[in-house]
């Protein structure tokens, strides 16, 4: 790869970042490329351990002249391309219905237009060189779910024009290659809101059944390393796409999918969500809140960012939620939220002061634990922010038990150290001992 | 991002003596090479619990001096309540009777037998910890001793006092250390290289033990392999490669074999009779263990890797290695230091 020079759009995002850094790792030369300036001078920095030579383009890709300008700065800057990989895209959920033609011109201009012009801009040079050009589509192309019509349709549009695109430049010796990513947790979907008690369940349960973006950069970079035509990143896109060849089970697939999706109402609106919501109203309002509360030791070392050494930290702290309904429904903002209170001690800093905030389980969403709390030392307020990471079932005995943890001034936000620390198994009997309920 | 790796990384200095009455030994060791001379130092805080009566507990300090040009090497050692050392489960930071040592420095001296040696040393390196064994080594009750290096590649400076000659340590490469477990192993040979005469930022750990099994049967040896070599780790101690490795202890040499699918690594480790000092160590269920320890030793290395059409790597160093001879045998023939 040292030789390559790699057009990556879409760069700051999630699966345009690790991207980005699998090609910086191979010392590829890059051309980075996002609307967002700040997101793109972040990962300038993070890739610069690397050594890779990279440079940054914000492009708004909606725009032609800006596309086609970026294209001759890049081919100046570097000389040639080899490598052109069109990844951001943009996603929208809506009936079709609902769609109107501003937002049609939108999705267009980013996920079929904006991939277009940086193909016909780098076009003349491939034609003279070679080169590869990576498209990246959809899982959706396949499925065809209700209510992400018109996204599926731009990235369709997207995957077509690049399996043609294929045949005609095999010629000129330029390989493209078309990706049909699965769902893939990034930010993607957080902007999405949720109607339908299907749709509500799908975006819940995204993290439970979607691929992380590491992984599926890790999957597309090593298919264009491979130079494949195709890149199904998911079995199950290659069961959508063969479900679409039988008319009796695409049929089938579509009913049930626009049922669970679009045709149920919303999710306050149905019988047993009503009933679901009078049995919530009587537990927090005609019976006595049902509470718990737990005392958690963490005990390890930390290092303050500009000073050698690692030092003892520790704290004690008790948490839980006043009304264990709405710590445990999912559907409530509460929900594995509760409040923390103790008392830590950072070595070299303080020990034994109070300290309170918030303890989150983020179990179905990105699989961490969050330790929020912040306390005042040397006349100063300071946060801590700890972290469980990787929270999977198989491995609960050490996610569980070791936090990483920033610590930061409040005044200015400086990071003064970070830690790991750890959950004492021999604390363990005294751990469940403190579980009360009230 | 690994939770179980990184768990381990941030234990790997935690002291594991909690008093346990089955018996314990933890020994935390710094070593380095100068890097010219046939000169070493080794410097180790131990704790040592016989089994059944952790009221006899001992803090220990070791020290020894290496001279490979004269041949008189210094070796000293001095004992202690366990009450004069402080430890700690979650923080790495001993004081042992005086004598400090925590992540990035170690200070302290010996005075026995009309013979003194003192150190005042910082070391510092980037190199992630080695684990000898696979994860699961350290998390389950077996094997008995454990082993591993939190800082492999660790540049040491300062000085050290050899009966009032001081010696200036200036940039010298070596590593800190640190093993534990209910018993010593029955026998083994045990090797590091921290930096090769002909590759400075490779990294070699190995071993080969033998362990006793009911009716006087012993295991044959069983050697796991870890080197780092231009940036990648093969890591050759999987319970099968560790099984299937052969090696060899004839003397004061020995030789071991290993591969796996990626590479196949032969390699030799001696030293001459002089350049051991012979130390006793005393073992948690009884008795004692000679080790035979020298950190001058050479090592040959031939790296092969199978996946590059068979391309191989020598690595060498005549003088930089370390090599310990763990052994029940008192006709062992090295001289007696301790």
């Amino acid at each position: 790869m040292q030789e390559k020079v790699v057009v990556l759009t879409g760069a700051a995002g999630g699966i345009g970042s690790y991207l980005a850094s699998y090609f910086a790792q191979a010392h590829a030369q890059l051309a980075l490329i996002d609307v967002n300036k700040e997101r793109l001078e972040e990962l300038k920095t993070r890739l610069l351990k690397y050594s890779a030579p990279l440079r940054i383009y914000v492009v708004d890709q909606r725009n032609k002249k800006e596309v086609f300008d970026t294209a001759q700065k890049i081919l100046e800057d570097f000389g040639k391309i080899d490598i052109l990989i069109n990844n951001a895209g943009i996603g929208f959920h809506a009936s079709l219905a609902e769609t109107n033609l501003q937002d049609w011109e939108n999705l267009l201009a980013v996920n079929f237009w904006g991939p277009l012009y940086f193909i016909y801009a780098f076009l003349p040079q491939m034609q003279k060189n070679g080169g590869h050009i990576v498209n990246i589509t959809s899982g959706q192309v396949f499925f065809r779910i209700p209510t992400w019509g018109a996204y599926t349709v731009t990235k369709t549009a997207l995957a077509t024009f690049s399996d043609i695109l294929r045949s005609e430049l095999r010629k000129d010796k330029i390989l493209v290659t078309t990706v049909y990513p699965y769902m893939v947790n990034t930010g993607f979907y957080r902007n999405i809101e949720a109607d339908t008690l299907g749709s509500e369940l799908m975006l819940k349960l995204l993290p439970l059944y979607s691929q992380k973006p590491e992984k599926v950069a890790q999957i597309i970079f090593e298919a264009i390393q491979e130079r494949k035509e195709v890149e199904m990143v998911h079995p199950l896109n290659t069961v959508g796409k063969y479900l679409r060849l039988n008319p009796f089970l695409s049929q089938l697939f579509d009913l049930v999918a626009f049922y669970a999706l679009a045709g149920l109402p919303s999710a306050d609106n149905l019988p047993f969500w009503q009933r679901l919501t009078e049995l919530s109203l009587l537990f927090t309002e005609k019976l006595p809140p049902i509470g718990f509360e737990i005392e958690e030791i963490m005990i390890g070392e930390h290092e303050f960012v500009d000073q050698e050494g690692k030092l003892p930290i520790e704290f004690r702290v008790r948490w839980g939620a006043t009304n264990l309904f709405h710590y445990a429904n999912p559907f409530h903002p509460d929900f594995l939220k509760s409040k923390l209170q103790g008392f830590v001690s950072v070595g070299g800093l303080c020990e034994n002061v109070p300290c309170e905030g918030f303890l989150k389980l983020n179990y179905f969403s990105d699989q961490t634990i969050r330790y929020d709390f912040s306390f005042t030392a040397s006349g100063e307020r300071w946060d801590f922010l700890g972290t469980k990471k990787q929270i999977y079932p198989w491995n609960l005995p050490w996610s569980h038990t070791t936090l990483f943890g920033e610590l930061r001034r409040r005044s200015d936000g400086k990071l003064i150290s970070r830690s790991v620390m750890h959950f004492p198994p021999e604390s363990a009997m005294e751990f469940l001992r403190s579980l009360r309920f009230a | 991002m690994n939770p179980r790796v990184e768990k381990h990384k941030a234990q790997a200095n935690f002291t594991r003596y909690r008093g346990q009455p089955g018996g314990h030994y933890e020994s935390y060791f710094l070593r380095a090479n100068h890097p010219q001379k046939k000169e070493a130092f080794w410097i180790r805080y131990t704790i040592y619990s016989p089994r059944h009566a952790p009221e006899k507990a001992l803090g220990e300090l070791w020290a020894i001096w290496f001279d490979g040009h004269t041949g008189k090497h210094v070796a000293i050692k001095q004992e202690f309540p366990i009450n004069r050392s402080e430890y700690h489960a979650y923080h790495f930071s001993l004081d042992f009777n005086g004598a400090l040592l925590n992540d990035h420095e170690a200070r302290g001296s010996i005075d026995a037998g009309g013979k003194t040696i003192s150190w005042e040393l910082h070391y510092k390196g980037n190199e992630e910890t080695l684990f000898l064994f696979p994860l699961s080594a350290y998390e389950l009750p077996w094997p008995k001793a454990k082993s591993l290096v939190p800082k492999p590649l660790a540049s040491f400076s300062g000085h050290i006092e050899v009966n009032g000659t001081k010696h200036i340590v200036d940039g010298w490469i070596g590593s800190q250390n640190h093993n534990w477990g209910e018993r010593h192993t029955d026998e083994y040979a045990w090797g590091q290289v921290a930096g090769f005469d002909n590759a400075p930022d490779s990294f070699l750990e190995v071993g080969s033990g033998k362990i006793n099994l009911p009716f006087g049967i012993k295991t044959p040896y069983l050697t796991p392999l870890v080197l780092r070599h231009r940036g990648h780790e093969y890591a050759l101690n999987n319970w099968h490669e560790i099984v299937l490795a052969r090696a060899e202890l004839n003397g004061f040499m020995w030789r071991f074999s290993t591969e796996n699918s990626e590479v196949k690594i032969e390699g030799k480790i001696e030293a001459k009779v002089d350049d051991f000092v012979g130390l006793t160590y005393y073992n948690p269920p009884g008795g004692v263990k000679y080790c035979l320890n020298s950190k001058i030793a050479s090592c040959y290395l031939k790296l092969t890797e199978k996946g590059r059409l068979g391309l191989s790597h020598e690595l060498y160093t005549k003088h930089r290695a370390a090599f310990e001879i763990l052994t029940d045998n008192p006709n062992h023939g090295v001289k007696m230091y301790i």
